[in-house]
């Protein structure tokens, strides 16, 4: 299999580079400029010979040349304008003006399969964001530059760790279990997007999740397939969306060469709130003489730091009271992200060849000291047609990434660092820290507390957490038109990478003095073969095409590793150099074969139908029950062309509505009842040994209990939209509503462990999402050279947990202190925790308004319950673009309404002290208002006691056991990114060698406003993107806000 | 036209047959094996994993019961949080499904594989049944009512019910009689060379009588007429009775092999003992009786005493911290000891469950308390002779004292000799109440803890989890 792949590569990257040669061919040409009906010059407008394949773009001032005949006609055309078409005369010279009309909604939207449709034909709903998108705010992570822009779709950011990452899912979760993540298509061929992360939320780190490799520069368009009809072609793969990416290719005669540079510095966009007034001790004292020392003390509730108390600070010096308000901002660097991007394209023989080679290199410094992150990217496209029969494409990508010091978030490990630095006494002095180690190299110096905290910048320098990736995909192509009317596709494509993960604790490490290390290697690729036959052609009024096709794709996994503990020579890692290894492997292979269909008929190009089927083979499924059939029909109606309605109020109108069902298949080797050798026994606070014990192998039985009776997953979906164009389409709309219905979920249900296992692979439940998406464009302003467009999106989605068998709820992720994200029959997905006790009636039913609190006037821990939904009621984003002559400034807000998150740092610091809240009248012993005491028998009174101290009121009321005091609404408002830009025009550009000069200012995550959650940005994940968890945070490092700038040439 | 639509159709056709005898479809379901497993194996192979995950649970996950049994006290951090009754979700859940899952699933497939493949060899069955009946009573003794007739069947049973104690406490007798009956027969079957005894058939049946013991004399306490018959069995059947015989999982300084409480010290406390202390009834008993054991369990305190503190405090400069030599590499996981046999055995004769009178039991304590002592010859902590001889020396004649007198020196010794065993000491603790306990400061509790609350997991998962259970709630067998 592979040496036929690799036999086919090398055949076409030597066809290929034969075709590049012939470049620089010379011939007469028409020249003109291409403007906007403000005279605004239009860059990229596709002029093509009529009748031919011969075609240029115009470049940054509006500018063309081609060459072509007297008589010949050129057609110029651009998405969102009307096509012109110019007959050559005796002038070589031929300017002209594009206007906005409805008639030019006729843009080309790629679909499934890399199949090109005019967007006024389809029957469901896209959203589609440009090159310019990911050009503005030049981002390292092509998924957070669409953060705001699109309908239908939730993007999370992971915090401020440098290539930590987004989690991004398309008209909410369909399922409980397994994946919700869309797929990636890369000019046809699905890559993947996995999560990179090494270990779990117990101090595990996130090195990002694979579509981060994708060069935004290289994205011409990406488009959101965003229900089941459009992505149908996909099959099983197809119902948690699909995002389809294509990718710039040359154009335009001759050699393009383009450069840009973006240079930015982050900072982090929200440090928590602390107090300033009191030092570490308990109940307002600290006194070294009766006992108290800094490792052990409370943090914040000593004497008022203006007392001028004396302590022994963490490195052994005596030290009076000083508040030190600085001191997690001097902790934290400036980040800084330099992206540096270099292109080459063009065509050659009269456009029959193009080619684009494309570099990009990127380096962030995070606000981490030592954390960092450096990329490469190398492409290249290139296509070429052969003859009038025979064309072909290729890509290649290489990617390589290397992430430092990703930081441990959670709990449970000793690199947890924010907690450790979130919580150090106020009056404590960074310095105190350095140095960190002893001369012998592994003696820890000033830890935080000898038993179990180490001094930060021991974790930071001492302790590396690091991945490397090196990643190639690409994909060969070729289309054979034997006859009129007819093609044929081939495609192979290929997506593999390596991904070498370390990490340490160094000798000296509280927690493992003796040192361990952790070693693995992640190898994953995929190959998917397409051969896809199109007929096409058209009966008088009947547009007709006709495609059939075949799919095979697989997909392996292997990873391997070794655990290495109690160093002999510290930073040796080495398995000879450790005293126990414990080395693991996983492997797995999955394979899907699709046979598909797609019909498509247009009717007086108004009315068009489109029917798709698709059946799959999987690998995962028993034999027998392991292939399912897939329809969809999707039907559009522009009625505005219908009835032939030409007003200047309305200018275009179209209803669209389909209906689909596709599937799932689940992972490898759920069926048979296996038994797996075992390399280790496990320990709890980091014991764990090692097999062979004493001598002996051990093996055991499965932990999920397999089935061979599992079906696929169906999933319904239904949707209805409207496409509405005013006053010359100056005001455009687009709202879809949709309802989907996944049953059948294939899911490792948690069993009673009392079972003997901790769950079982069953098909169970439904879950329905109902959604409204509108998108909004508003050309605002059109005037002597002033442009001001608005673009407005909505998006709300409900997931309604419709059956779940005999299950109340199902743990979805679980974390600590029995808080959960679980999934509640007849709720959305919600978070359970501990609530505070409440009265109950006669009834035993819960009184919500009567909290209670115990004998001292402290509330107290009752049941675990439902706090809230973890996804938001509705996101909105709005961009604005104002351009006037070669400036433009555009900016995007982002709106999240809705949903709840758990904080950690929240509970850490109130508990301590430290937030600037529990120095508010430290003295007074209120009483809690509005909380009743438990007589005992049945009824309630009032409460009346004072609490016996705002220490103790706050160490209760916060405490990491009672989650709803540490749960807050999720809502917020981002000021998403901003860019202001200016790009020379001809004359200034007379006197420089280039085509084309910008220059721009950009910030990214710059404000948040109408939070009501305290001390931390809210947008966090704790689960990282691959898991269904959310609304939690723990111990996340701050997300970061960043300014710079960006300079693009063209020459 | 309408040849052009016949040649395309035939192209088509022609193109999916192509692609088509490439046998995509033919292998498809043949890859979905996973080369990392196996569908089958012998089953001696299941047996490391069953008894030393059970015995890391014993060991780390439930280092805490030392303070529930008051022998231990928790100065700071989680081992505070223990002596204060937090016990924190992981620790419930952790050791409930790795025994319910790792332990008792991979015993149940023993029996399946001998039965399937290895039919002859009975003995294997035998030995997972003794394992299975004694992880069963660490399950029993610290949640109480759990499951047991319908747990590992999820076929039948995919939420099991929950049986009372005197269920599975009667359950864990029979199968340790269906265990000893097969060991009994003269057959030719394999034995697995296990890491408790190695494959020593009369060990094994040693050990299922021990255990039988041991649950019927929580039985006896509730239903004494009932079980007496059958104690007096097993008293006069082979018992564990020397601490060669002793049913433990040996640790050692091999790495990764170490017992875990060691590797605990060791990777937060370089290897010396830091936030465990002595708890306060202990050594009161011990000081009281001049023990010479102190000195093994304990550190002299600065003023070269040896003082306990009551749980949940956390002043401790005058507090004697546990002696290192207890938390060695090396040091085992002692299931079923010989003192505990005779203690037991003593108890019931005094109590009159089985014959022999307060003399039988003076005879049967002595012999107690001199394998307690004895326990530690030729290794850390070894009590000099004239020591031993001056202690026993000074323990009464129990024939010369009242049931309830004899009783309490009994179980006083039977507490002492239980150091380190906190899941045996606490339960002794809850059948005989034989010492005062307090309840921990800043604990919010009424009452001495008697058992953990049920695993969040178990109850998110199984609709007949019992609600309502409190750490407070006495066991069945208690009175």
């Amino acid at each position: 299999m592979k040496t036929k792949i690799f036999k086919l590569l090398i055949f076409f990257i030597t066809i290929q580079f034969g075709c590049i040669q012939y470049i620089y061919s010379q011939e007469n040409h028409i020249t003109g400029k291409v403007i906007d009906e403000s005279n605004i010059p239009v860059a990229g407008v596709t002029v093509m010979i009529k009748g031919t394949r011969t075609g240029v773009q115009t470049d940054f001032d509006g500018n063309y040349s081609i060459k072509a005949n007297q008589g010949q006609v050129l057609v110029y055309s651009y998405l969102g304008m009307g096509d012109q078409e110019k007959t050559i005369g005796m002038s070589t010279k031929i300017d002209v003006t594009l206007y906005e009309d409805a008639e030019a909604l006729n843009e080309v939207v790629v679909t499934a399969m890399g199949i090109e449709r005019a967007e006024k034909t389809l029957g469901y709903a896209v959203s589609t964001v440009k090159a310019e998108d990911f050009e503005e705010a030049r981002e390292t992570d092509p998924i957070q530059a669409l953060q705001g822009k699109l309908s239908g779709v939730q993007i999370t950011g992971g915090g401020g760790g440098v290539g930590t990452s987004t989690k991004i899912t398309v008209r909410g979760l369909t399922r409980i279990f397994g994946d919700n993540n869309p797929l990636w298509v890369i000019d046809g061929v699905p890559i993947s997007d996995s999560n990179s992360s090494d270990g779990d939320i117990s101090g595990g780190a996130n090195y990002g999740n694979r579509a981060q490799d994708i060069n935004p520069d290289d994205i011409e368009t990406l488009t959101v397939l965003k229900g089941a009809s459009a992505a149908a072609l996909y099959g099983s793969r197809a119902s948690n969306g699909v995002i389809v990416v294509t990718t710039k290719k040359g154009k335009g005669k001759g050699a393009t060469i383009t450069y840009s540079s973006t240079m930015r510095f982050d900072n982090p966009l929200r440090l928590p709130d602390f107090q300033n007034s009191y030092g570490p001790g308990s109940l307002g004292v600290y006194n070294e003489a009766d006992g108290d020392n800094i490792q052990n003390a409370s943090k914040g509730w000593g004497p008022a730091i203006s007392s001028g108390t004396t302590y022994t600070d963490y490195a052994g010096n005596l030290q009076t009271f000083e508040a030190n308000p600085d001191l997690q901002k001097d902790f934290y660097d400036l980040g800084s992200t330099r992206v540096h991007s270099f292109s080459i394209s063009g065509t050659s023989n009269e456009g029959k060849n193009n080619y684009r080679v494309s570099t990009s290199y990127s380096s962030k410094e995070g606000i981490l000291p030592g954390s960092s992150l450096d990329r490469l990217n190398l492409g290249l496209k290139s296509g070429s047609e052969f003859s009038d029969k025979l064309s072909s494409e290729f890509s290649v990508n290489y990617i390589n990434t290397a992430i430092e010091g990703a930081v441990a978030t959670g709990a449970n490990d000793p690199n947890v660092l924010t907690s450790i630095i979130n919580t150090l006494p106020r009056v404590t002095n960074l310095d105190v820290f350095k140095p960190w180690v002893a001369d012998d190299g592994v003696t820890q110096l000033a830890p935080v507390d000898a038993d179990g905290t180490n001094n930060p910048y021991w974790i930071v320098n001492e302790n590396q957490r690091t991945a490397d990736t090196e990643r190639f995909f690409g994909n060969v192509a070729f289309t054979y038109k034997p006859i009129d009317h007819f093609s044929m596709l081939g495609r192979v494509g290929y997506d593999t990478y390596n991904t070498k993960y370390f990490r340490n604790n160094h000798k000296g490490t509280i927690g493992l003095l003796d040192g361990n290390y952790r070693q693995s290697t992640t190898s994953r690729n995929e190959v998917t073969l397409d051969y896809l036959a199109t007929y096409d052609n058209s009966f008088e009024d009947f547009d007709v095409t006709l495609r059939g096709g075949v799919q095979w794709n697989q997909q392996t996994t292997d990873v391997i590793g070794n655990i290495g503990t109690t160093l002999t020579i510290p930073e040796l890692f080495d398995p000879g150099n450790v005293e126990s290894n414990v080395p693991f492997n996983n492997y797995s292979q999955t394979r899907i074969f699709g046979a598909f269909g797609d019909f498509t008929m247009t009717y007086k190009k108004w009315l068009s139908l489109n029917a798709t089927a698709r059946n799959d083979w999987s690998s995962t499924l028993p034999e027998g029950a392991n292939s399912y059939f897939y329809p969809s029909v999707a039907l559009s109606f522009v009625f505005t062309d219908a009835f032939k309605i030409d007003s200047n109020i309305l200018s275009y109108g179209k209803l669209r509505g389909n209906w689909a069902n596709v599937g799932g298949d689940t992972s490898a080797y759920q069926l048979d009842y296996l038994y797996y050798p075992q390399s280790s026994w496990y320990g709890q606070f980091s014991t764990s040994g090692t097999f062979p014990f004493d001598g002996q192998l051990a093996f055991s039985g499965p932990n999920s209990l397999p089935n061979a009776t599992l079906k696929p997953e169906n999933q319904l979906s239904k949707e209805i939209g409207v496409e509405l164009g005013f006053f010359k389409n100056r005001l455009t709309l687009d709202a879809t509503y949709y309802k989907t219905s996944t049953t059948d979920q294939i899911i490792a249900l948690s069993t009673p462990a009392s079972t003997g296992y901790s769950s079982a692979w069953t098909n169970l439940g439904e879950i329905s999402n109902t959604g409204f998406e509108l998108q909004l464009g508003i050309k605002l302003i059109r005037a002597k050279g002033f442009k001001w467009d608005l673009n407005y999106n909505f998006t709300t989605n409900e997931t309604i947990i419709e059956d779940l068998g005999d299950l109340d709820t199902y743990t979805m992720a679980s974390t600590y202190n029995g808080l959960t994200v679980a999934a509640g029959q007849g709720e959305s997905i919600g978070l359970y925790g501990n609530r505070f006790a409440r009265a109950v009636d006669e009834n035993g039913n819960t009184i919500e308004d009567q909290i209670l609190v115990g004998s001292t006037g402290l509330r107290y821990e009752g049941n675990t319950e439902r706090l809230g939904d973890i996804m938001p009621d509705f996101t909105m984003g709005l961009t604005s673009v104002f351009s006037y002559k070669g400036w433009r400034l555009s900016t995007t807000f982002d709106w999240k309404e809705g949903g709840v998150l758990y904080s950690q740092t929240v509970s850490n610091l109130r508990t301590s002290g430290l937030a600037a809240e529990t120095a508010v009248d430290r003295e007074t012993l209120f009483v809690d208002p509005n909380t009743f005491v438990d007589n005992g028998d049945g009824t309630y009174s009032e409460n009346t006691t004072p609490i016996p101290s705002v220490q103790s009121y706050w160490s209760n009321y916060s405490a990491a056991r009672i989650h709803e005091s540490n749960t807050f609404d999720a809502t917020y408002i981002k000021w998403r990114e901003i860019a202001l830009s200016y790009s020379l025009n001809k004359k200034q550009l007379e006197k420089i060698p280039f085509n084309a000069l910008r220059f721009s200012l950009q910030g990214r995550n710059l404000a948040l406003f109408n939070t009501s959650i305290p001390h931390i940005d809210p947008e966090t994940n704790l689960f990282g993107s691959s898991s269904n968890g959310g609304g939690i945070e723990y111990n996340g490092l701050p997300s970061t806000s960043s300014i710079g700038f960006g300079v693009n040439v063209k020459f | 036209m309408k040849n052009t639509i016949i040649k395309a159709k035939y192209l088509f056709l022609l193109s999916i047959i192509t692609f088509s005898l490439n046998g995509c479809t033919d292998d498809i379901t043949d890859i979905n094996e996973d080369p990392l497993a196996v569908t089958s194996v012998p089953p001696y192979l299941l047996f490391p994993e069953v008894i030393v995950n059970m015995s890391s649970q014993r060991v780390i996950e439930f280092a805490g019961s030392n303070m529930h049994a008051q022998q231990w006290a928790g100065s700071g951090g989680t081992w505070l949080s223990r002596s204060r009754y937090t016990l924190g979700v992981p620790s419930v859940n952790n050791a409930w499904t790795n025994w319910y899952t790792t332990c008792l699933k991979n015993l149940s497939l023993v029996e399946l594989l001998v039965e399937t493949d290895y039919p002859d060899d009975v003995y294997i069955t035998a030995q997972a049944k003794i394992l299975e009946g004694f992880i069963y009573s660490n399950i029993t003794q610290v949640w109480g009512e759990v499951p047991f007739t319908q747990a590992g069947n999820p076929a039948e049973y995919p939420y099991p019910e929950f049986d009372s104690q005197e269920t599975v406490m009667e359950g864990i007798v029979t199968l340790m009689d269906e265990a000893i009956a097969i060991l009994e027969q003269d057959v030719d079957s394999d034995i697995v060379d296990d890491l408790i005894f190695e494959g020593d058939k009369e060990a094994w049946i040693r050990w299922a009588n021990s255990i039988k013991l041991k649950m019927l004399m929580f039985m006896a306490n509730i239903k004494p007429t009932e079980v007496s018959d059958r104690l007096q069995e097993v008293a006069n059947s082979a018992l564990i009775l020397t601490n060669e015989q002793e049913a433990k999982l040996q640790y050692s300084s091999e790495i990764g092999n170490e017992n875990p409480k060691y590797t605990f010290i060791n990777n937060y406390w370089g290897g010396n003992i830091n936030l465990w202390y002595a708890g306060k009834p202990l050594v009161d008993l011990m000081n009281d009786l001049d023990d010479p054991r102190r000195a093994t369990y304990f550190d002299l305190n600065i003023n070269g005493v040896y003082a306990g503190i009551i749980q949940g405090y956390t002043g401790v400069a005058y507090i004697s911290k546990i002696n290192v030599d207890n938390v060695q590499a090396d040091t085992p996981d002692r299931y079923s000891t010989a003192s505990e046999t005779y203690f037991l055995l003593a108890d019931a004769a005094a109590n009159g469950y089985i014959s022999g009178g307060l003399a039988q039991a003076n005879t049967w304590f002595i012999e107690g308390v001199t394998l307690s002592l004895d326990y530690y010859d030729g290794s850390l902590g070894e009590i000099a002779q004239t020591d031993k001889d001056t202690y026993i020396a000074s323990l009464p004649d129990l024939s010369t004292l009242t049931t309830d007198e004899a009783l309490d020196y009994i179980n006083d010794q039977h507490y002492i000799s239980l150091f380190g065993n906190g899941i045996e000491a606490w339960n002794l603790w809850k059948r005989t109440k034989s010492v005062d306990f307090d309840i921990p400061n800043l604990s919010g509790a009424t009452d001495v803890i008697r058992r953990y609350t049920y695993s969040s997991n178990e109850a998110a998962a199984n609709i007949n989890i019992p609600t309502e259970v409190t750490i407070e709630d006495p066991m069945w067998f208690e009175k």
